[in-house]
């Protein structure tokens, strides 16, 4: 042990200053029974600072060049006319629809449009619905991701502002997709929303969350997400991560599918220069089911990271989950799948493929499938590749015409939509094929 | 069109082709036959560009032009065509995508307008009519999940919306059903014209029956040691290849 690694853990940056500050601020203790939450995210990033490369989780991706940034917070919602106009340029297929806008970490009712929600649908803001929804909030606010969950959820504990809230009662279908997007709009600030999504027994909801900036270039997004989806539930969840080139964005993103419910999480990782997504499904009932499908295009000097981890704590429930990446320049991808099969958890039917295209000779995957099986009646699958495109594709394509850039563009673009073709919103499905078509005939062909 | 004179070739350090010489005229249809691994393939991947193949003597002539110097897409866009033994799946590309892509490789190659999805719809449709193929098939990833036929009889899907003038089929006929067989024979028939010639590799002289050569030629040992009319197909139905095999070595010495 040197030095270095004992130094490490007490980096804790512009952090204290900015729990200090906020402690102090009536956004604090704006919501009594939140405080304690607060103090416990407080307490738990004092304790452990950020994480370092010794912590195996975080072994392949250093978190100092965001621990060293002055970021600057922002202790109340700003109105501004150009977060109006360009709020609307981002409609990731979506466009017209319902949908829940933050900027900067806080709810925005003007940007919002939630008129075309079924009845008993309740959405919007997570602080106010705090307040108005109490009873709806306070047993899963903090409990699905707890503070304890790593320094960034404990921070995003003790620092959340606003995010978005949904809650889909029993029985009620939403047929419409609902956008809820988060924009960053000032530099070098902050945010920490913090979502939570309440899917209730037999209810269905397809949500795209969805992170960008119309308008600045480096910030840090720290955002959490807690989903619970009862029994029966089905939630189809997209995420789409295509912040700035130089963004920050850490996220924790938990949830919990009671018996018979569906959570599936379609994650696009598209922007950002450094971003860490810690993604975790615990399957409490039986016949609950997780799905997991992840596509990360990264190019210059871009770090992904993904966390992932499927739960099965009961019987007969299957997981699918299937991430891959693309990596171009000298850009960096870590995938790290754990999947535990707890003891009771027999037929378990788990399968995770990891699978990632590396463009260029200065690209670099990570790779780490990691299941730990303590039933032992279970259908438990796992591969992983990292490669280049298959010569024989090249030359097929070759054989009907296609130059060698032309073909690689086009199997760069396969790889990608092989994956985009589980997304579960149709909608964004297309807009990502048709808003990445370009982006990946290009990456392909080294342009 | 194509003339091939005293091809040898091989793939690592194992010479594979020991001396091809063949002459495919427009119009013409030619059949080879012969034992498995005696170089059919080889020879038809050779034609295609494969990088795997070395050619290390004699010549080939394709409309004029030393074929050998020509790139893979090249030669496609110059209109050969190969229908593959082992057509390769490619995930994550539709039939039609792909089809299209390399469609208009070659109405780029010929100064024509590109055609837009619409417009290559309506030939794609049109064309899968006449091989009964499955429109669903058209959406579909390039071969993936095919079924061992239908990646056949997608080669010659392809075939027919490429129009090649040299279509090169290596073992299409291998894995069709009776009905398949018919429709891709068919398909081929319809194609056959006075600019396009067929090279056929084929085991089996049931499909001579539907797609009738003007030659046909049994490879052996990497080169050709018998050539004949349609008639030589059922003398080597009955016979077998052993007659020849003993030519072969004589022609060697
Ligand atoms: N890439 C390769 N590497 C090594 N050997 C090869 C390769 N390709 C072909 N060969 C060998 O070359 C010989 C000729 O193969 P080819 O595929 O041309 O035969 P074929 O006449 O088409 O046979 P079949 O009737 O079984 O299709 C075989 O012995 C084969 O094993
Ligand atoms: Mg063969």
């Amino acid at each position: 042990m040197s030095g270095a690694v004992a130094e490490m853990p007490m980096v804790k940056g512009c952090w204290p200053a900015h729990l200090d500050a906020f402690e102090k601020s009536p956004g604090w203790s704006a919501v009594p029974w939140a405080v304690g939450l607060r103090k416990r995210g407080s307490a738990a990033f004092h304790e452990r600072g950020f994480p370092t490369t010794d912590d195996e989780d975080w072994r392949y991706t250093s978190v100092q060049a965001l621990a060293a940034t002055a970021f600057r917070q922002s202790l109340a919602a700003r109105a501004d006319a150009l977060v109006s106009s360009t709020a609307k340029m981002f409609g990731f297929g979506l466009e017209g629809g319902p949908r829940i806008v933050l900027v900067d970490g806080f709810f925005s009712p003007e940007l919002s449009d939630l008129t075309a929600l079924p009845k008993g649908v309740r959405a919007g803001g997570l602080l106010r619905a705090m307040t108005a929804e109490k009873a709806r909030v306070e047993t899963h606010l903090g409990e699905i991701a707890p503070p304890s969950f790593s320094a960034f959820a404990a921070l995003n504990a003790a620092l959340f502002q606003d995010g978005a809230f949904l809650d889909v009662p029993a029985g009620v279908k939403v047929e419409t997709p609902i956008l809820i997007l988060h924009l960053s709009h000032e530099s070098y600030l902050a945010s920490h929303p913090r979502n939570l999504y309440r899917v209730g027994a037999g209810a269905s909801v397809q949500v795209l969350e969805a992170y960008a900036s119309p308008s600045c270039d480096l910030y840090f997004t720290n955002a959490v997400t807690e989903v619970d989806v009862e029994r029966g539930g089905r939630l189809i969840h997209g995420r789409i991560e295509s912040e700035s080139g130089n963004a920050f964005h850490v996220a924790c993103t938990q949830g919990r599918v009671a018996e018979d419910g569906l959570w599936q999480s379609d994650v696009a990782a598209l922007g950002a220069g450094f971003f860490r997504h810690d993604l975790g499904a615990r399957l409490v009932g039986e016949r609950a089911e997780a799905r997991m499908f992840g596509l990360t295009i990264a190019s210059g000097k871009q770090h992904v990271d993904h966390h992932t981890a499927i739960d099965h704590a009961v019987p007969h429930c299957p997981s699918r989950e299937y991430y891959k990446a693309i990596l171009n320049g000298r850009s960096r991808v870590v995938f790290n799948g754990k999947v535990y099969v707890r003891e009771d958890a027999q037929k378990t039917d788990a399968k995770q493929t990891n699978r990632s295209l590396l463009l260029s000779e200065d690209a670099r995957v990570d790779t780490k499938p990691q299941l730990e099986i303590f039933a032992d009646d279970v259908k438990c699958t796992h591969g992983a590749t990292v490669g280049q495109l298959d010569e024989d594709m090249i030359h097929y394509c070759r054989t009907r015409g296609m130059s060698p850039a032309v073909a690689r563009g086009i199997l760069t673009y396969a790889f990608a939509r092989d994956v985009l073709q589980n997304f579960g919103i149709p909608a964004v499905k297309e807009h990502l094929d048709r808003s990445l078509v370009q982006r990946l005939l290009d990456a392909g062909r080294g342009a | 069109m194509l003339s091939i004179k005293d091809l040898t070739a091989k793939v690592g350090a194992k010479e594979i082709l020991t001396g091809i010489t063949l002459n495919v005229k427009a119009g013409e249809v030619h059949a080879i036959m012969g034992p498995n691994g005696s170089g059919k393939s080889t020879l038809a991947q050779v034609l295609a560009g494969h990088p795997a193949y070395t050619v290390t003597g004699g010549t080939v002539t394709y409309q004029g032009r030393d074929l050998t110097e020509m790139t893979p897409e090249d030669r496609a866009k110059e209109g050969i065509f190969l229908a593959f033994q082992y057509p390769v799946e490619i995930p994550g590309v539709s039939n039609a995508y792909f089809l299209r892509a390399a469609y208009n490789e070659r109405e780029k190659q010929a100064g024509r307008p590109e055609l837009d999805v619409m417009e290559f719809n309506t030939l794609l449709k049109e064309k899968s009519k006449i091989l009964h193929i499955d429109e669903s098939l058209l959406n579909r990833p390039v071969n993936e999940g095919f079924s061992g036929g239908e990646k056949k009889r997608n080669e010659i899907f392809q075939l027919a919306v490429l129009e090649p003038k040299l279509a090169i089929l290596d073992e299409t006929d291998s894995g069709l059903d009776i009905d398949a067989l018919r429709t891709v024979s068919d398909g081929v028939n319809r194609l056959r014209s006075k600019d396009r010639a067929f090279i056929v590799v084929t085991h089996y002289q049931r499909l001579l029956n539907y797609i009738v050569p003007d030659f046909v030629h049994v490879i052996a040992g990497g080169r050709i040691v018998k050539s004949g009319g349609k008639e030589l197909a059922l003398e080597l139905e009955q016979r077998g290849y052993d007659w020849l095999k003993p030519a072969a070595a004589g022609a060697a010495r």
